[in-house]
Parts: C-alpha cells; sequence; structure tokens
C-alpha cells in the first residue's frame, strides 16, 4: 500500500516490507532503508503537525524474532538492540518527516503495547530453502543415497524441538539399521545388529534447511558399481512402508515381510513422529535417478499405521520352549518371573489364561518344560522393551 | 449516485454491499464525526496512486476480538472505545483489505456517528 512513510535524513529513504496493523493508514509494519537497515515501524499518536511513528532499528535476526513472534512487541519497542529508536513526526501537509534518536528509556510507557503481545506469523528462519540443495543431483555427484526429511512442526519459525527431532532420526537410523539387517538374510529380534551391517547402513545428518524444518540424511557410504548398496535397498523399503500410510491390509503384509525388530523401529518412529505433532513429506534422491521418489505421511495415517503395526506387533512375538525354573509366581497378579535352563537372564511377565491352571500348582525353583512368547513393546517416547507372556507350563516326565 | 464523491472504480468491483456488525475504534460514545477521518483525508497533499481508492475508505472489523487486539498492540489505541454498527440494510460497500481488516465505503450523504454505539465486551 502506498503509505506515508517516515522518510529522514536519519533514516535514508525507506520501502515499505509489510503492514503488520493497518488502521486509517499503518499503524504495524516493518520497513528497511538504502543499505538493508531493517525498522520496525509503531504509531504513536498523532499532533497537529502529523504522524508521530516510532522506528526500531532491527537486525534481521530480531526482525525475524519479532514477526514469528519470538520477541513481543513490548520487548521489541521498549528494549531495542541498540537502545535507542527513531521518533519520527511525518507531516500531514506534505509528509516532510522530522526525526530524533530518542533513548528506549525515556519512552512513554503508556504508549507501548502490551506486554505478551506479539505478531505471530510463518516466519523463514533458515538460511537456506531446502529445494535449493539440488539433492537429486547431489546425490550422483556424491554417490550416495540421500533421504530430505521435511517436517512441518508447530510454530512460526523454522526451528525443531532438540528431543522430538532427536528421537525421530535416531529412530530411523534404527529403522534402516533394521531393515538392512532383514535384507542381509541375518533379522533377529533383539540384541545388538552385527557391526558389519550397521557400517553399510549408516547415515549421517548434513543439513537443515527451512522447508518449513527439513533435514538432509546423507549415507556414510557410497554405492558400488552397479548404483546399489545396503542402505538402498533399507531406504528403497522405508519409502515403500511410507508410502502404504495406513492402507491396512497392504501395510500389515509389509510389515509380516520386514520382521519384529524393523517393525519395532518403524512403531518408535511412528510414535516420534506423532509425538513431534508434524506432518512428514521423504525425498528420496539416489545415484540411479530413476528410484528418486517422494511419499508423505500425514499425522492421520501416522496414528493408523501405529495401530496397525502396534497389531502386527502382538502377532509377530518369538515363541521359546525349554526347560525353565520359576524363581517366582504371583497368582493373584498373573505375574511369573521365570529362567530358562542355561541361561543367565530372568523373564518376568504375564500368565496366560491357558497356562493360569497349571500355574496354581507350579514348585518354584523346580524344573518345567515351559513356553514363553516374546513381543516388543515400544513406548510412546520410542523406548522400546521386551514384554513376555507365559504360554503352557509343562511336567518334566 | 451513492458514490460520486469517490472517483471512478472506487469503491472496487469486488467490494459488497456492508451488512453489519461492524467495529470501529472511537475516542468517545456517542461517535463523533471526527471518529471516522479516513487516511486520505488525513493526508490531502497526497499522490495516493493505485491507493487512492483504499485510502478514502474507513477502516473496520467484523469481530469485537479484531478490534479488541489492535488496541492491545497499538498503545495509542488503549484509550479507545469499540464501537459497533449493526447495518441493516447495507449501508455502502466493504472488503476485506488484509487479514483481518476490511475497508468500508459508506454511500455519500449517510450521517455515519447515529450508526454506531458502543459495544460491550464480548
Amino acid at each position: 500500500m502506498n503509505v506515508a512513510l517516515p522518510n529522514s535524513t536519519l533514516t535514508g529513504r525507506l520501502e515499505l516490507l509489510e503492514i503488520f496493523e493497518f488502521y486509517d493508514g499503518p499503524k504495524l509494519f516493518g520497513c528497511r532503508n538504502g543499505v538493508d537497515q531493517q525498522f520496525l515501524g509503531y504509531w504513536a499518536g498523532a499532533n497537529d503537525v502529523g504522524d508521530i511513528y516510532w522506528l526500531v532499528p532491527t537486525s534481521r535476526e530480531r526482525y525475524k524474532m519479532i514477526r514469528s513472534g519470538g520477541v513481543d512487541l513490548f520487548t521489541a519497542i521498549s528494549r531495542p538492540e541498540l537502545g535507542f529508536l527513531y521518533r519520527c513526526v511525518v507531516s500531514f501537509a506534505n509528509e516532510s518527516t522530522e526525526a530524533e534518536a530518542v533513548p528506549a528509556n525515556h519512552l512513554p510507557q503508556e504508549l507501548l503495547p502490551d506486554p505478551g503481545e506479539a505478531i505471530s506469523l510463518p516466519t523463514e528462519t533458515l538460511p537456506d530453502r531446502f529445494a535449493a540443495l539440488d539433492l537429486p543431483r547431489k546425490a550422483i555427484a556424491a554417490r550416495r543415497e540421500i533421504v530430505g526429511l521435511h517436517f512441518n512442526f508447530p510454530g512460526m519459525r523454522e526451528e525443531a524441538p532438540t528431543k522430538q527431532i532427536g528421537n525421530l532420526l535416531f529412530s530411523l537410523q534404527d529403522m534402516l539399521d533394521a531393515l538392512g539387517q532383514n535384507r542381509n538374510g541375518t533379522a533377529t529380534m533383539r540384541g545388538k545388529i552385527p557391526p558389519e551391517i550397521l557400517t553399510r547402513t549408516e547415515t549421517r545428518l548434513a543439513y537443515a534447511a527451512g522447508a518449513s524444518f527439513a533435514v538432509e540424511i546423507l549415507a556414510a557410504q557410497s554405492v558400488n558399481l552397479f548404483d546399489e548398496s545396503l542402505i538402498t535397498e533399507a531406504v528403497a523399503e522405508f519409502v515403500e512402508i511410507l508410502g502404504i500410510g495406513n492402507d491396512v491390509e497392504r501395510l500389515r503384509a509389509k510389515l509380516f515381510g520386514i520382521k519384529a525388530r524393523a517393525v519395532s523401529k518403524y512403531r518408535a518412529f511412528l510414535s516420534a513422529l506423532l509425538a513431534a505433532e508434524s506432518p512428514l513429506t521423504l525425498d528420496w534422491s539416489s545415484p540411479n535417478p530413476q528410484r528418486n521418489k517422494q511419499v508423505k505421511l500425514d499425522l492421520a495415517a501416522a496414528a493408523g499405521a501405529l495401530k496397525t503395526a502396534e497389531e502386527v506387533t502382538s502377532e509377530l512375538g518369538e515363541t521359546k520352549t525349554g526347560i525353565g525354573y520359576f524363581v517366582g509366581v504371583v497368582l493373584p497378579r498373573r505375574t511369573f518371573t521365570a529362567i530358562f535352563e542355561g541361561e543367565d537372564d530372568t523373564l518376568a511377565g504375564r500368565i496366560s489364561d491357558a497356562a493360569m491352571p497349571a500355574a496354581t500348582h507350579v514348585t518354584l525353583n523346580r524344573g518345567y518344560r515351559i513356553t514363553i512368547r516374546e513381543t516388543l513393546e515400544t513406548s510412546a517416547s520410542g523406548e522400546e522393551r521386551a514384554k513376555y507372556e507365559l504360554e503352557k507350563i509343562e511336567e518334566i516326565e | 449516485m451513492p458514490f460520486s464523491s469517490l472517483p471512478a472504480g472506487c469503491p472496487p468491483e469486488d467490494a459488497i454491499p456492508c451488512v453489519g456488525p461492524i467495529y470501529r475504534l472511537v475516542d468517545s460514545a456517542p461517535p463523533t464525526e471526527a471518529d471516522f477521518v479516513s487516511y486520505f483525508d488525513e493526508y490531502p497533499g497526497k499522490d495516493w496512486g493505485e491507493d487512492d481508492c483504499q485510502a478514502r475508505g474507513l477502516s473496520v472489523y467484523l469481530t469485537y476480538g479484531d478490534a479488541e487486539r489492535i488496541r492491545r498492540r497499538i498503545g495509542r489505541f488503549r484509550g479507545k472505545k469499540i464501537a459497533v454498527a449493526t447495518l441493516q440494510p447495507a449501508v455502502g460497500l466493504i472488503k476485506k483489505t488484509g487479514n483481518d481488516h476490511h475497508t468500508w465505503w459508506p454511500e455519500d450523504g449517510v450521517t455515519i456517528p447515529p450508526l454506531f454505539s458502543e459495544a460491550g465486551t464480548q
């Protein structure tokens, strides 16, 4: 809008950036001068001569903080970075402006905005745009798989909550490790994944850019002559799973194929995404551009997929039968603690309906043939723990 | 002609008939003519260019909350009252000219202050 700006010899000629509040004229706005000095403009009333504006010199970072609500208007005006602002009177008659520098501690308090009152506009706060990184070209140049993860965290600034982004990246790496182990043909439910697999599925966080918040995840190792690697296969599988969304039948079939550990890691990833309240867009850029793909997962689909994954987990458990000894049985609570012969770790959990009759007669520290089912449980925070259920107790003949 | 005092093409074609309620900040209750001075009238010598039409309208809000927000944001408005006009039938034309900001062009000859009364807290 064509407005009467407080151009003066102190500030230089001003260019309007944006108007935050207009009411019979601009009342709160952003502007800059010829040397790119930015100002927050604030209407402080009018006198017989003209409109009175306060121009607060702001750094780019402060301007973004004000615009996104990180610094409220009261603070922006009463605590300027330079300790002063310009008081300008724009003549009604000819728009000529008289300006003077005023120390912030001399401002009439009654003219300041209410404390806490803030502008709240989505604001680009990261220095680079994600699209400018040109990951498809970079993947070919670096001969590595690259995954771009775009999040949309609550808030107006391009910032990620440290804990949430940490959980997301941690569970993503875990998922790729589990999928890699699976593709390697050596899937296990628990225990350490061999280092020779982890080395091949390792990824690195390479960059963060605005979109609204995006990270570039780069495979640690390059692909082979055929543009393939274990991480290629793991990423392909992860992209496929995300792309299924919550198509329940397809997702169930896929999850049964990737085995319990990977399902558990996918649950952790989905839990982290839901905790972060962020939808996800994944851009896969590969040294083989034919693989490049984008998949999206909104929060509703993530919640549905998590439910499906939880159901699959309960069906995917491993059952072990062997000679075992009961260390404790608490019938009213239907819990047990037992140890398999030759093993060091005790297992504790719930007694199933089928095993309850026999459990009422067990003798501690005596051997039985017992069957225990193990499933992996993932908490909302992504923490994983084994869950055991006693399915069968038989006397040893 | 209801807008003969305005230049050709003003109000704009996409402005619609203004039926209330509309809210405006005023100094006194009941409001006076001084509460309805446009940006255009404040700067009589200014070349408004393509914004000439909007400058001739009056700023209004469609909700009490929006009027209250600018009162919190601009210290000089803190002492102002929020007045409401419940226009039925329509008086003039209105257009959305910002996130919550609307510009109202009353018809020629309308006496504006009696249309408004102080709004209660909502």
